[in-house]
């Protein structure tokens, strides 16, 4: 190591900070190799057989792969390493394809490497309270698998019903009971999987501590760009006995921000608590009736869980606030339907969305909570401006918002539009001391705002962290970490200002 | 800000002029340690008088503090609040603690300390100022090197300011005692992790297991029915734990002569060891405290056969052993990141040459 090493490392990470590597892909010899080295129903290429693969849940970015590996075993996932190691080929990993930031975005030249197959439950253990899954297996399927122990696996997406644990680990999946229980990174204890090269590698460990450097929550998070995992351990919970969640209506959201202040002030950590503005509720009510107070300016659901009498001690305080601060209307959930049916409205915000307009853009910036009543201001602002309209819905708890830009794809210039709307809202977050992503990732969407949020220096950093694990940077390229030169092109276009045409960038 | 800059960049100019290694220190509270005990060849920065809280807000759940604050002085302002550090780091400094990356008792429900951190600043290898994460509890931009400086004992540089998530203190504490020997605690660890109880601490010694609740007046009274358990006066266990969370006393500090202690993470559910003797177990068992005599170096496979890994608490080093293989050269490279010279000292590890 040593000296070489070094120098190596400083190149390359000046040759990456100067521009985004290209690929020499030879494509005939690499699906030859392939082919040769997996049976045909691992390995697609096809154009017909590909195009499922060409963008994840962000489609307005598309890239069509040169071929999708479909592993049936983590032998055949390193073997698909291996070659592409040997002839220097990008490699993409997947999960769903729920990836709401184009994380899972193919490369041109690349080979897409599903895991979607490794989907067995290798075990859950109810004295340890753990779950060794494999990648694929979905987010819901652990909690299903763990319900007859009385446990569950504590993140939940929203899109758990689909998304895969390998995906989660992948993005440091999020929820809308993180305030409480945390997200992903607080739940997995180990994983299993790749290098780039196809070495054996394990990160963390079921002793719920890792010797040496936490390289644990490096990977956690990391877009896919340092390791290929194939196996996760994650920590399971005592299914709380008891749950209680509050609906309460107010005249504006600035109040309903006070009350959740005040709630969390009292001391009392809900495990839910979520926020929607009346454009949602209104959205949510033409697609889903399901009783939401529609004249009212924010809607707030409050769910309080935990042994019965921790949820007696809890639910007449939280009520209480909720009325000092201004709620007109509150109720509680009379029995477990009802309170799926508070939920299936927050859950179905994103598909209501897609109803009352042809196309929406989520956006997914956290900001501190205190700044929520400045940030809708602005919002309100930028709606005018950039003639589009948005739907605020939040978890509240955090300040994770997310704003759902409506737009028409269709109508020239709607999307560039809609994007740099998106992109204004990241950066404010940046400005009012919050990030450019609380949970979706920045992928190959929030790449440019990457350079607002950090450094120069900073970035350099995380080009090195991406060296030390793949040298070649061959894994997922092009995601989360910008080049000078497209920080300086993004930093040109921002001084223009407001939305002028984005089109004729490229995006890599 | 720019005292403390220029001060490590001096630090560093220094140590590259006369062929020196750099160490970072704070209050010097683990300065018992034996990796913690400073070479002639080193300069030491400290990061002692670096103090005082950038940013507090209650209803966000987070606390900004620098580096060379007391950790005991957060904790009165939070108490002040209501609030508290669940996962009670070491006494010290706040940037030692964050450094070191131990979690105390209540680590055991509310996760660890490196959990806990949002943020940080630092100050690398290279002299380069760098914020990574920030105070906002969901925050995915970025590799999280926040928590990958969590434990690195100043190998990646020195923090200069820390943001640390905080939770509501809950208003009932009850701390129960039993009578019974370390398999018996174990088994009844194994018996009590899948019950949604509100247990927040474990730590068993010499015959007694000591177990504390934590919540809200009724669920703790609830709790102490179901578990039994002779209720410990409140003074005496808060002592108690204050001494298990500053590795203070016995068995830590008093090591026989010819002895060695270590310290064992293991899976929970993990069975005693049969190995030396036991002197403490804690976190539901996943940490054991054993004695051994020293020289014994059997202890590094013993761990490794129930998934676990040994740590050598007293005597001569390598304390820790690096990992193999491929995360091993991950490691390596990783430091050449923040360290390109190879300058910074500290940590258990030893030096590679």
């Amino acid at each position: 190591m040593g000296r070489d090493w070094e120098a190596m490392l400083s190149a390359r990470v000046r040759a990456w900070e100067e521009g985004e590597r290209l690929f020499r892909v030879e494509r005939e010899e690499t699906l030859a190799q392939l082919r040769a080295t997996l049976p045909r129903e691992v390995l697609r290429w096809q154009p017909e057989e590909v195009a499922v693969y060409e963008c994840d849940g962000l489609p307005a970015l598309r890239e069509r792969p040169l071929a999708v590996a479909l592993p049936r075993d983590t032998a055949e996932v390193q073997e698909v390493l291996r070659v592409c190691a040997r002839l220097g080929v990008p490699v993409v990993a997947r999960g769903a394809g729920t990836g709401l930031s184009g994380g899972a975005l193919p490369c041109r030249d690349g080979v897409v490497l599903s895991l979607a197959r490794l989907n067995r439950v290798l075990e859950v253990d109810p004295v340890r309270c753990w779950a060794r899954v494999e990648a694929g297996v979905r987010n819901l399927a652990i909690s299903e698998a763990a319900a007859t122990f009385g446990l569950f696996y504590a993140p939940d997406p929203s899109s758990q019903v689909a998304c895969t644990i390998g995906g989660n680990v992948a993005e440091n999946a999020g929820g809308v009971h993180c305030l409480k229980y945390g997200v992903t990174v607080h739940h997995v204890l180990e994983v299993r999987g790749f290098t780039v090269d196809g070495e054996e590698v394990v990160l963390g460990s079921t002793a719920e501590e890792e010797p040496g450097f936490g390289l644990l929550p490096l990977v956690v998070g990391s877009e896919g760009m340092l390791a290929v995992v194939t196996e996760v351990t994650v920590r399971l919970l005592p299914t709380p006995p008891a749950v209680e969640c509050v609906l309460a209506a107010f005249d504006s959201v600035r109040a309903a921000g006070e009350a959740v202040a005040a709630i969390i002030a009292a001391g009392i950590v809900p495990a839910g608590l979520e926020m929607m503005d009346r454009g949602s509720v209104a959205a949510v009510e033409t697609f889903m009736p399901v009783g939401y107070p529609k004249d009212a300016a924010a809607v707030l659901l409050c769910e309080v869980d935990g042994r019965p009498e921790e949820v007696e001690e809890e639910l007449p305080q939280v009520l209480d606030l909720l009325h000092t601060h201004g709620a007109r209307e509150v109720r509680v959930a009379r029995n477990a339907q009802e309170r799926a049916q508070f939920w299936a409205g927050r859950k179905a915000a994103f598909p209501a969305a897609g109803r009352v307009s042809p196309d929406y853009y989520c956006v997914d910036g956290t900001i501190p909570r205190r700044a929520l009543g400045e940030m809708l201001e602005a919002i309100a602002e930028m709606e005018q401006r950039y003639g589009l309209r948005c739907l605020n819905v939040f978890h509240a708890g955090d300040g994770n918002l997310h704003p759902l830009i409506l737009f028409d794809g269709s109508r020239e210039g709607e999307w560039e539009r809609a994007e740099a709307f998106g992109a204004e809202i990241l950066e404010r977050s940046v400005a009012l001391g919050g990030t450019i992503t609380g949970e979706h990732g920045v992928g190959a969407e929030k790449i440019n705002q990457m350079c607002v949020q950090f450094s120069r220096e900073e970035r350099a950093v995380f080009f090195g962290v991406r060296a030390a694990f793949d040298r070649d940077g061959r894994l997922n390229p092009g995601k989360m970490i910008p080049s000078l030169p497209r920080c300086v092109e993004y930093g040109r276009m921002r001084v223009r200002g407001g939305a002028l045409p984005f089109a004729n960038l490229p995006r890599f | 800000m720019e005292e403390v800059v220029s001060r490590w960049r001096e630090s560093l100019a220094e140590a590259r002029a006369r062929g020196k290694m750099v160490r970072v220190v704070g209050k010097d509270s683990k300065g018992w340690l034996p990796w913690c005990r400073r070479g002639a060849d080193e300069v030491v920065f400290s990061m002692q008088d670096w103090q005082g809280v950038v940013r507090y807000e209650p209803s966000e759940l987070f606390v900004t503090v620098r580096a060379g604050t007391d950790v005991a002085e957060v904790e009165e302002m939070l108490a002040e609040r209501g609030q508290w550090l669940g996962f009670e780091p070491p006494p010290g400094s706040v940037g030692g603690a964050t450094a070191s990356g131990w979690s105390g008792p209540g680590a055991w429900r509310y996760g660890s300390l490196r959990g806990a951190v949002l943020g940080v600043r630092l100050l690398d290898g290279a002299g380069r100022l760098l914020r990574f994460g920030g105070e906002v509890i969901k925050n995915v931009a970025g590799f999280d090197v926040a928590r990958l400086v969590v434990g690195s004992w100043g190998r990646l540089g020195a923090i200069v300011e820390v943001t640390w998530r905080v939770w509501p203190k809950p208003a009932a504490v009850r701390t129960l005692c039993f009578e019974m020997g370390e398999g018996e605690a174990l088994a009844f660890a194994d018996r009590l992790r899948p019950r949604a109880l509100p247990l927040s601490a474990f730590f068993w010694s010499n015959g007694r297991l000591w177990l504390r609740l934590a919540g809200g007046e009724r669920a703790v009274a609830h709790g102490r029915e179901e578990v039994g358990g002779e209720e410990v006066e409140e003074e005496m266990a808060a002592a108690l734990w204050r001494q298990v969370r500053a590795l203070d006393g016995e068995p830590w500090r008093a090591v026989p002569e010819g002895m060695a202690l270590w310290r064992l993470a293991v899976p929970p559910g993990t069975p005693p060891l049969g190995m030396g003797k036991i002197l403490a177990c804690e976190r539901g068992g996943t940490v054991r405290w054993v004695l051994v005599p020293a020289g014994e170096e059997g202890v590094w496979k013993r761990a490794e056969e129930v998934g676990g890994w040994a740590w050598r608490w007293t005597g001569e080093g390598p304390w820790q052993q690096r990992r193999q293989g491929a995360v091993g050269e991950i490691e390596e490279r990783l430091q050449a990141v923040f360290d390109p010279e190879g300058r910074l000292s500290g940590g258990p590890w030893g030096r590679e040459e």
